[in-house]
């Protein structure tokens, strides 16, 4: 089945997602399928990557990453850092680390994914979580 | 705006390890149609190139962070995989003389505009498809 389409609530412009993953084999697939799903999608290695790119005015519209990256920041410092400077920009994390999921607050603007997850059901989970907004 | 459409999808590896420079570059070239692997550093373009992918052409930064820089990069890239051409990019303009020696245009020096880096893009693989013609 082919991704579903990010399209359909989203007029003039697509929405825009940050890929926060730092194996470039999984953040690679992740990035094509979304883009195929209709996305525009900026892939960043590492928190201070996605800070970067947060902090240069691009528009993001959800930060998807995954919670154990190799820099010295993880995801959940990452979220930590939305939490006060982007508060309305909603983040979906990641982690093969259940533990890791669990301490994650889940609400409207957080939910988990646990790896290795679905392409599809990512796509989808991202799908709802703008369409909340 | 970006030009015309590439005939068949080709696939560039940007190496650049400045997420703002990469973010825009390969934005346009996924714009022009390009199929766009980004990768931060040699060990992240070497997974990809050992994974098997299929990799056209690859912009590479000179300099990057850990135990090969861009030269090394693109010297080891034309050593062993003749089927991927190389460009190297650069913000230093010390290192031209030795871009030379492994790219007879030299470096694209930065900042660069996308539009010139796809003209050269479109030329090596218009070099490629030449070649292969009988």
């Amino acid at each position: 089945m082919g991704p579903v389409s990010a399209t359909q609530d989203t007029d003039e412009r697509r929405a825009t997602v940050l890929l926060v993953e730092d194996e470039l084999l999984v953040r690679w697939p992740a990035g094509e399928y979304l883009r195929d799903a209709g996305y525009r999608v900026i892939e960043a290695a590492s928190a201070s990557e996605a800070i970067a790119v947060l902090s240069s005015g691009t528009e993001v519209d959800l930060v998807f990453s995954d919670i154990n990256l190799t820099d010295a920041m993880s995801g959940h410092g990452l979220a930590a850092w939305l939490a006060s400077n982007r508060p309305r920009v909603p983040m979906l994390l990641t982690s093969g680390d259940r533990g890791e999921l669990g301490r994650v607050a889940v609400g409207t603007m957080r939910a988990v994914l646990p790896k290795p997850y679905d392409l599809a059901a990512a796509a989808e989970r991202i799908r709802q979580m703008l369409s909340h907004r | 705006m970006p030009s015309a459409i590439p005939s068949e999808t080709r696939t560039v590896m940007v190496v650049e390890p400045d997420v703002l420079v990469r973010m825009v570059i390969a934005q346009y070239l996924r714009d022009c149609g390009y199929k766009v692997v980004e990768a931060v550093g040699s060990s992240e373009a070497w997974s990809v190139l050992d994974g098997g992918h299929a990799i056209d052409v690859m912009l590479v930064e000179v300099s990057l962070p850990g135990d090969e820089n861009g030269f090394e990069l693109a010297h080891r890239v034309r050593q062993t995989r003749r089927e991927v051409d190389v460009i190297l990019t650069s913000g230093i303009t010390g290192s031209v003389q030795q871009s030379h020696e492994l790219c007879e245009e030299g470096p694209v020096k930065k900042p660069y505009d996308p539009k010139d880096v796809e003209a050269r893009i479109k030329i090596l693989l218009e070099r490629r498809r030449a070649a292969k013609r009988p």
